[in-house]
């Protein structure tokens, strides 16, 4: 009688992997700026007087919209730096957020003036979309001792998924 | 003979690891303009000579205010810095000489007494990035007596900032 030697149990193994679809990423739009010119007119009183020292912009100076997240969850912080093109060492930059702008998701920080520094610092976050975040600069540092000349700075906003 | 077969599912994520950030950027203007303003406190300054010690010229009238500044464009320290030049509109008749003192700004040199003409004068030279208030600026006027009477009159007297 022959025997039919047991088969070894058979196996049988799936491995089923899921590649995240996409890899949508964060993005995040400026627009706008802005631009600033100190005149005798910003003396504090006339001739013999120094230059007023803090300057604001609009309160809507540039206005942030955070989009393609993967819904009202996804959490995102936005930090911001500031790259300096010609700068006075005596100048410095604020920024602060001045409204919640619209979207599903959360927004918080930010509504208090920072200074903006040349290495990324966290600025405001939230989660989900946000569209028509408005953004608000104060310069301080201004004076009488300070040259004439024409300055300048770029400030980069970065989103990052959290 | 019954076999089983065993099934094993292993369900994995694969992901990139890193979450992807993305910005953007705005620019930030800022100028600074030359700024060069100086007020004379008072609009006008008289000066009467009207009196003499018996076999001596007249005396000498004199009158005074003060004068403002602020400057920029002169970098402290640097060469050039600003000056403060003052003229009149027209010379003097014959035989006065009207004369002015401008006291100096912070680092600045007064000239002195500079006797006033239609062609600018140095007042105070080394002026550079100040904001000053009540800077003295005296007056003074001779007269000769062979100036003989001088009906009133005046003059314009302009102080201006210029480079150096």
């Amino acid at each position: 009688m022959l025997r039919r030697a047991a088969s070894p149990a058979a196996g049988l193994v799936l491995l089923l992997a899921f590649a995240r679809a996409g890899s949508a990423q964060i993005s995040i739009t400026s627009t706008g700026g802005w631009t600033r010119v100190v005149t005798a007119a910003d003396l504090q009183a006339g001739a013999g007087s120094d230059l007023n020292g803090t300057y604001e912009s609009a309160t809507n100076a540039v206005i942030l919209a955070i989009s393609n997240t993967t819904g009202n969850g996804d959490a995102w912080r936005v930090d911001a730096r500031r790259t300096d093109t010609t700068w006075h060492a005596s100048f410095t930059l604020y920024l602060k957020r001045t409204n919640n702008g619209g979207g599903g998701g959360s927004i918080s920080g930010g509504t208090a003036y920072q200074a903006v520094n040349a290495v990324d610092n966290s600025f405001f976050s939230g989660t989900g979309d946000r569209s028509n975040v408005r953004v608000q600069f104060e310069i301080t540092g201004v004076s009488i001792q300070i040259p004439p000349n024409a300055y300048s700075t770029t400030v980069t906003f970065t989103v990052v998924d959290t | 003979m019954k076999q089983t077969l065993r099934v094993l599912f292993l369900v994995g994520l694969l992901g990139s690891g890193a979450w992807a950030a993305s910005n953007d950027t705005c620019t930030i203007h800022y100028e600074v303009q030359a700024i060069n303003e100086l007020n004379i406190v008072a609009g006008s300054v008289t000066l009467t000579v009207n009196a003499a010690t018996a076999g001596s010229q007249p005396d000498q009238a004199s009158a005074s205010t003060t004068y403002n500044i602020s400057n920029n464009t002169g970098a402290a320290g640097a060469s050039p810095t600003d000056k403060i030049t003052g003229a009149i509109n027209t010379d003097m008749p014959a035989g006065t000489t009207l004369k002015v003192t401008a006291g100096a700004t912070t680092g600045g040199t007064s000239a002195g007494a500079v006797t006033l003409t239609s062609v600018a004068a140095d007042l105070v030279t080394g002026v550079a990035n100040v904001a000053e208030t009540g800077l003295s600026l005296g007056f003074t006027l001779d007269a000769t007596v062979s100036a003989g009477v001088v009906a009133s009159a005046s003059k314009t007297f302009t102080m201006t900032i210029v480079a150096q």
